[in-house]
């Protein structure tokens, strides 16, 4: 979350994660209405926000990021601050700032239209999600819209750290794999080495986690701490 | 709604007045945004944060509004004004009196507008207003609000 506690902060944490062998990096944009959110990113979020920090910030942040590192860099922006700038300036800014994917958490595929033609005219990847209730029919057009990769949401309900992965995730990333040639990243309650492994051997090209760094990070912020804590992450992938 | 010679009007939660920044007036002080799914006016800051909102009544106490009001709001098809909470109370208890009727608070914003309403088109004029809810729920906000003790 950017922002959270503060800019600087983030950016530390940022390259942290780096260090420990996160191979994108996702910004999120803090929002006063994360419906999407569990309870550690929605509190990051109200930090962030009382910190003062702005959309524009975030995309500055990541101009920053972007000149101290090549790894990838996505936003998580709902759709209201991505209006709010105006469609066209949050894809010109993004894509100037060395953004290379988009997500926005609220916005359907029937009204993202507007929004991919933004993010494919500046190069930057409009990355779609998909929910364990979107049928195939839906998952194959969602695969067709998205770019970059397709965002497969493991559970119903919210972010947030879990004990336990739902069961029933490689019959669902089987698929989806049929149902579109893009990489697979899973997330949405991602929380230890061994759901990594799980998620691996089911399937995901990438795993995505969230909730648990901010909380690790929330509790420790230190930057040797936080590597340590996504190198134990990463380390499931290989093995 | 398609007879163009019945006036809508709408009454919006006021607050403590637009000036006050204490209120729910999303069509006459918001912008149009996307929240809950849908596209339509909210109380939102310019990075499109929602802005909190206040209410005497709780279901008018929300940042949007239903999509179907800013389309008609859009295409000119109804006009909509802020009522105050001391409006409100005002209206809540002239039905009281007047009639019997207890009107839900968030009703009590339309019976205040359409009193209003009612004096300026004179005793020649008709005015329905929709007396959405009842206010048995709130006769503790009520009491509250007047000091009195239940």
């Amino acid at each position: 979350m950017a922002g959270d506690p503060n800019l600087e902060a983030t950016a530390t944490l940022a390259l942290a994660c780096e260090r420990g062998g996160a191979d994108i990096l996702e910004l999120g944009v803090p929002f006063s209405d994360p419906i999407a959110d569990g309870p550690e990113i929605q509190r990051a979020g109200q930090r962030a926000l009382k910190a003062g920090t702005r959309p524009r910030d975030v995309i500055d942040l990541a101009a920053r990021l972007r000149a101290t590192t090549d790894l990838p860099l996505v936003l998580m922006a709902y759709m209201n601050t991505v209006l709010a700038m105006g469609l066209s300036a949050f894809a010109e800014r993004s894509s100037r700032a060395g953004v290379d994917g988009v997500i926005v958490p609220d916005l359907s595929l029937e009204d993202s239209d507007e929004v991919r033609e933004a993010l494919d005219l500046v190069g930057v990847d409009h990355i779609q999600l998909v929910a364990p209730s979107t049928d195939d029919a839906r998952a194959k057009e969602i695969g067709r819209a998205s770019r970059g990769f397709l965002y497969a949401v493991a559970r119903y309900g919210t972010t947030g750290t879990r004990d336990a992965l739902p069961e029933d995730l490689g019959a669902r990333l089987g698929i989806l794999r049929r149902v579109t040639s893009l990489p697979l990243a899973v997330g949405f309650g991602v929380t230890t080495p061994d759901h990594v492994r799980s998620l691996v051997a089911a399937g995901a090209d990438g795993i995505v986690v969230g909730s648990a760094i901010v909380k690790f990070a929330a509790e420790d912020a230190r930057p040797a701490a936080v590597e340590k804590f996504v190198a134990g992450l990463a380390s499931a992938l290989r093995a | 709604m398609e007879e163009d010679d019945v006036e809508l009007l709408g009454a919006e939660a006021g607050g403590h007045g637009l000036g006050t920044g204490r209120h729910a007036a999303t069509l006459c002080a918001g912008r149009v945004g996307v929240l809950h799914g849908a596209r339509t006016y909210l109380l939102q800051d310019e990075d499109g944060q929602i802005l909190e909102t206040h209410s005497i009544s709780a279901g008018l106490d929300y940042p949007g509004v239903g999509p179907e009001h800013a389309f008609l709001k859009e295409t000119g098809r109804a006009h909509y004004t802020a009522v105050t909470d001391d409006q409100a109370l005002e209206a809540f208890q002239t039905l009281a009196r007047l009639e019997g009727i207890l009107p839900a608070l968030e009703s009590a914003h339309a019976v205040f507008a359409g009193m209003q309403k009612a004096r300026e088109l004179g005793p020649d004029g008709f005015v329905v207003i929709n007396l959405s809810g009842r206010g048995d729920k709130d006769v503790h906000t009520v009491a509250d609000a007047m000091g009195v003790r239940l």
